[in-house]
Order: structure tokens, then sequence, then C-alpha cells
């Protein structure tokens, strides 16, 4: 399992900091241009990722506006956001949050 | 024990031949653990004996331990490289995201060698180095600048550290610093003079390798626990609430205040340069070191008009730490704050160690008044508590226009051993004084540290431990060598100094466990004692000898808090340590 979160600073500490992480869109650009369905969109938002029909093609990250589709350079697969939320355990600012939704 | 396969990797750059290597040291990994404890090998292997500390046969390591990557607060990197300004042994810690990077690039250690011809920079991205010309950044005059074109120039925002120097060290100040992700630094005993002199402006490390982690159910409960610590327990708070500066009140309130070159153990204005009034009037923003959840990185925040213009301004950000505080502040009798943040700013834009820089001046300051050295020499008049003369004089120990800021770019025990007054150049193994006049064991402790700094062994901690009471001059070696001695194991690990009241050695011995290490507490001890040892030994085939040592008078003249020290119980002390070292 690989992390699917990411932190940069605005160009200097000063300025604060963006935190890169999927928001679970209800209506997911990242899914539209998967050719093989290896992302579909997922009950009540965000995406659930089919490794195994996954060719590898980027697609995804390019669609995401966010910036939030990463890539496993060794699998050379995208990482998708499961939202098991254990990031946020260990956010001692409550920057990040985890809200239960119903489909 | 098997070391990971990437902490083991060993980077070799060689700047006179612009090629690099990478070797697999696990014999060093395995032994050392890491950290400091491999450096100080690396170090020893590559270094020739007496090797001139400004030419190409110094050689840098950087290096990372065990538990970066993997645990909160194991945030530091630590350099080893030979020291310009005290020529023996230099060591300098720093945060930021360097450890991270480093250890995300794949390597345990990166070691520097040789010389480049022209100004260049390094950047290394996972197991590519490129070597780029770095001429257009030579002479730039602020280090944020420097910061600011490498940041455009390179990939891997938010993965990467951009360590950097500025004039200071391009200018070979025995006292510059590299500073990395603008507001930590590699300070003390001038590695930027060494960069400098390598003509290594800058060096950018990111990459992103995956950590194994053998029990990964051991290892999330000893994470959670490390975790749990580090954000709620009483150790931690005074380094996030008002910061390292808290010290400023309760040591000017104990008589150990370093004041006007410690003609003072108390500042009549120390409420002005409290870390309580700069968090109240000042602080912009808080920031925390790359894995860290505490955030001790005080940045202040202040506005400034433009000269020339109304209703022009700009919003000018510095970081703040005790340290800092006390050398630039107290110790040139500066009161007003924005003045004192402005003086930290320009030492931030020169890449100066602020420590030194600050005892530095406040030496001139009073040989100035004493009329050892005069305003010919210092060229702009120094006083107590004049900021704007200090800041032209902060850039002339860069520029060096004359033999006095020549010399005093050379640290104050050689400009004092010139001009005189070294009764009261606070230099201790001739590296200048931290901000703690708390006792005796805080002085022994800066003579007898193998990098000289306060943090080697925390003399300044025991004195305050024990005010009030005397222990005896061989049990106060004995304390200071057992601290130093494990600190050794928390700068191998690496694990920042600020966590060495989580990081227990019970704690290490769980947290290394899941990563596949069986260590016990007394391994880590008897580990500890041997890193300590083999930086001794470094030091002594250097030339370092305990009966050398310049003690500047001026400690005994001076109260503090724990009444006036006695010379002969410090000459004691030291006589102890080289017996039970046997050592000269």
């Amino acid at each position: 399992m690989k992390s699917a979160i990411h932190i940069k600073s605005l160009g200097g500490f000063e300025r604060g900091f963006s935190v890169i992480v999927c928001r679970a869109c209800k209506d997911p650009p990242c899914a539209k241009p998967c050719p093989t369905e290896a992302l579909v969109p997922r009950p009540g938002g965000g995406v659930i990722f089919y490794a195994n029909k996954c060719i590898g093609c980027k697609a995804c990250v390019d669609a995401c506006p966010i910036g939030a589709v990463f890539w496993d350079d060794s699998m050379n697969k995208p990482i998708i956001c499961v939202y098991c939320g254990y990031c946020v355990d260990f956010c001692p600012h409550g920057v990040i949050a985890l809200r239960e939704v119903h489909a | 024990m098997m070391v990971d396969k990437y902490l083991r990797r060993v980077l070799y750059i060689d700047l006179t031949r612009l090629r690099y290597w990478v070797e697999d040291r696990d014999d060093i990994f395995d032994r050392w653990l890491g950290g400091t404890g491999a450096a100080v090998q690396l170090l020893k292997e590559e270094l020739p004996k007496g090797a001139d500390p400004l030419g190409p046969e110094n050689v840098i390591v950087f290096a990372v331990g065990p538990l970066v990557g993997y645990y909160p607060l194991a945030s530091k990197t630590v350099a080893v490289f030979k020291s310009p300004l005290t020529g023996n042994f230099g060591e300098s810690h720093a945060g930021g995201r360097s450890a991270i990077a480093i250890r995300m690039a794949g390597y345990g250690a990166i070691v520097i060698k040789g010389k480049s011809r022209i100004p260049i920079y390094i950047a290394i991205h996972g197991d590519k180095v490129y070597f780029r010309d770095a001429s257009a950044y030579w002479g730039m005059w602020s280090s944020y600048t420097v910061g600011r074109v490498v940041r455009e120039n390179e990939i891997a925002p938010g993965h990467r550290t951009i360590m950097r120097i500025g004039r200071a060290g391009e200018k070979l100040v025995r006292y510059a610093s590299v500073i990395t992700e603008t507001y930590r630094h590699f300070g003390r005993l001038g590695l930027g003079a060494v960069f400098g002199s390598k003509k290594l402006k800058a060096l950018v490390v990111s990459g992103k390798i995956e950590l194994p982690v053998k029990d990964k159910i051991r290892f999330r409960d000893v994470y959670k626990e490390i975790y749990d610590k580090a954000v709620k327990s009483p150790v931690m708070k005074k380094y996030h609430d008002i910061g390292t500066p808290v010290n400023v009140k309760h040591l000017n309130e104990i008589n150990a205040l370093p004041t006007k070159n410690l003609k003072q153990s108390k500042f009549e204005f120390a409420e002005n340069i409290s870390g309580e009034y700069l968090a109240e009037n000042y602080l912009g923003r808080r920031v925390a070191c790359a894995h860290c959840p505490i955030a001790c990185i005080h940045i202040a925040s202040w506005r400034e008009p433009y000269v020339d213009e109304p209703y022009f301004y700009k919003t000018l950000f510095v970081s703040y730490d005790y340290e800092p505080i006390f050398s630039l502040g107290s110790m040139l009798g500066i009161k007003n704050t924005i003045g004192l943040l402005k003086l930290l700013e320009t030492v931030e834009i020169m890449g100066l160690d602020a420590m030194s820089t600050g005892v530095s001046l406040a030496w001139a300051t009073e040989a100035l008044e004493r009329g050892i050295i005069s305003e010919k020499d210092t060229i702009v008049k120094l006083s107590w508590g004049d900021y704007e003369n200090y800041r032209r004089a902060v850039e002339l120990i860069v520029e060096q226009p004359n033999e006095f800021y020549k010399s005093l770019a050379m640290g104050i025990d050689y400009c004092s051993s010139k001009y005189g007054g070294q009764e009261f150049a606070l230099a201790f193994g001739k590296n200048e004084m931290p901000g703690y006049h708390t006792g005796p064991a805080a002085h022994i402790g800066f003579l007898i540290g193998a990098r000289h700094s306060h943090l080697d062994n925390a003399g300044y901690s025991l004195d305050q431990k024990t005010l009030g009471k005397t222990l005896s001059p061989q049990e106060l070696i004995d304390r200071l060598v057992e601290e130093e001695s494990w600190r050794q194991i928390l700068s191998s690990l690496v694990v920042c100094f600020f966590a060495r009241g989580i990081y227990k050695p019970e704690i290490v011995v769980n947290a290394l466990e899941p990563l596949g290490y069986s260590f016990n507490v007394d391994e880590l001890k008897k580990l500890g004692e041997e890193i300590y040892r083999e930086k001794y030994n470094l030091k002594v085939r250097e030339g370092f000898s305990i009966s050398n040592l310049r003690i500047p008078d001026r400690i005994f003249e001076t109260i503090s808090a724990k009444g006036m020290i006695d010379k002969e119980y410090v000459l004691e002390a030291l006589n102890y340590f080289k017996e039970k070292m046997n050592i000269k």
C-alpha cells in the first residue's frame, strides 16, 4: 500500500503548504478517460481502482485537475486513494479529515 | 543483522573529476548504525591526516540513519568534515527536508570530495547525479535568491532538499553555514566555507524509493506509540509553543543569559527579545521539518516600508530560535525587537552562523571599547544596541575590506590572538560560545564536547538540574561523557536531539526491532561509547589536546546561575577528563 497524499510548500516555507489528496469527487474526472474501466466511480464519490485492468496509460493522471492521481513507477500504475483515513490519525492539526458519506 | 539495502548505499562524488559512483558499505552501516557513527568512519577513511580544511583534500560526509523515513522526529542529517574554524573534527546537524530526501534518494550517506574548477551545484535525483553550472549564482547578494532560482530550476517539489551557501561561504568566512529549506542550517564550524572552497554553491537531493518494513504490524504499533508521545507528552511542549526562545526569560532570571560579551549574565531588556514577546507580536507561521509533528520552526514576520514611496510595503520573514536571539540580541545589547530581526535577516542573507557572528561582534565591540582596536579597524562604530551598524559589520565580515575583518572572518580565537583581548574572547575549542552561562558544566561541556557544541553533552542542562548542589569535578565529567556517549546513538539513528526525551533507550530498541535490528539497551550504550571514542581518536589524530585549550577568563568574572565559577574546579575537571580518556 502506497501513500496517496503529497505535501509541498508554495515556493518557500513561509508561504505555507499545499496538501494534495483525493477529495472523492461525486463525478470523478479521472475515471472518464480510462480506456479499460480500471477506474470506476465509487458509490458516494471517488473511484475504485482495478489494478488488473490497468494498462498504465496515465490518462487519469492528466485528467485529475488537482493532481491527486500519483504514479507508482515500480508498478507503472496510478496510486489511487482508498479512503482508509489512516493519514487523518497522524495529522496533529486537523488539516485533513475523513467524512462518512452514505451513497 | 542486515541493514536495509538502501541505507548501506554510499554515494561518492568527486568534484575534481566530476564523477560519481555508489558503493555498498554494509560493513560500515552494520557496525556503526548510520548517521554520525557511519559518517565518522567514512570521514576517517577519506580525509588525509593534517588535511587543509579549505583544500580539495577535505571531505564532506552527509549521513542519515536507520530510523530516518520510518519514524516521526527521525528527521536530521549529520554532516561531518574537517572544520576550517577549529582546524579539527567538524560535525553539524540539520533538518528541513534534508534527511528524508537523502533517504528517499536511496542513500545512507553522500561523500563529497575534491574541488570544482568552476562554481557548480549538484542535483541528485535518485540514481542520477547532475553537475550544473552555478557561475551565474556565484556572488549573488542574498542566499534567499539562490534558494529561489534553484527551486525553479529543479524537479520534485515537496520531496527535495535544497542546501545552499551564501556569500559568506564563497568568501570562506570560517563560520559560514549551509542553509537548507530557507530556515534550517548546518550551522557551527564552517561547513559553508568548505562548500565555498570546493566551489560548491548548492546541493539538491530528491528521490522516491520504497522503504521496506520487516514486521509491519509491530511497526505500526511502535509508530503510534512514538507519535502519541510526540504530540501529547509535556517533554516536547517547550519546542512547540513558544519554541526554544522560551529560554530567554528563564535564563535571564537565573543569571545565565550572556549579555554584552558576558560582562553581564542578565539583560535589562530581556523582555523585548523574549520568546513570549516575539510570539505575541511577530510570530507569522510555525512549520516543521519533514516527518515531525512538533513544528518548532518559528518564523517571524513584519512589515517594512519602502523608503522612497508612501503606502508601499513588503512583508519580511526570518526564523528565530534561542541561540540567534542570545548571540545577536543580548550579547550585543540589542533591545529593539525589529532591530534584532533585521540583524538576523542580514546574517541569513549572508549565510553565516548566527552564534559565531554575534559572539565575534560582541568581542569586537568590547575590544573597541577598551581601545585594543580602533574605528579604523572596524570601519563602523560598534556599540551595544546599535543594530544598524552591526548589520553593516556583518556585511563587512563577508566583504573583508581590511586586515581586521579578514581576521574576524577567521573567528575570534584567531582574531584575539592577533589583536589581544583573549581573556574576553568567548570561544571554546576555537568555536564561539553558545548562550549558556549556567555554570561550570556548560563551559566544561563546550571545552570537552567533540564538536565544542552545547548540544554535545548538554552541560547547560546538568547545571540547571543541579542548581544549589555541587558535583565533584569527577562526577560532573562522568555525567557529561555518559550523556555525550548516548547522544552518539541518537545522532546515528538519526533522531532530532529535541526528541531525546521520547527516544529513551528502550524506545530505540523497540523502534529498531520491526526494521530487523536486534539490539538490547546495553549494546546500544556500548556502541554509543565506541562512536564517541572514534570521534576523539580522529580529533587526537588531527592534533587536538585538552592541554592546549584556551579558557577565557571572562567566564570566571561574571556570576552564573551557579554563582561564580571556580577556575581550579574547571582545571581539575579537565585533568580528570584527560586521565579518563587517556589523552593529553
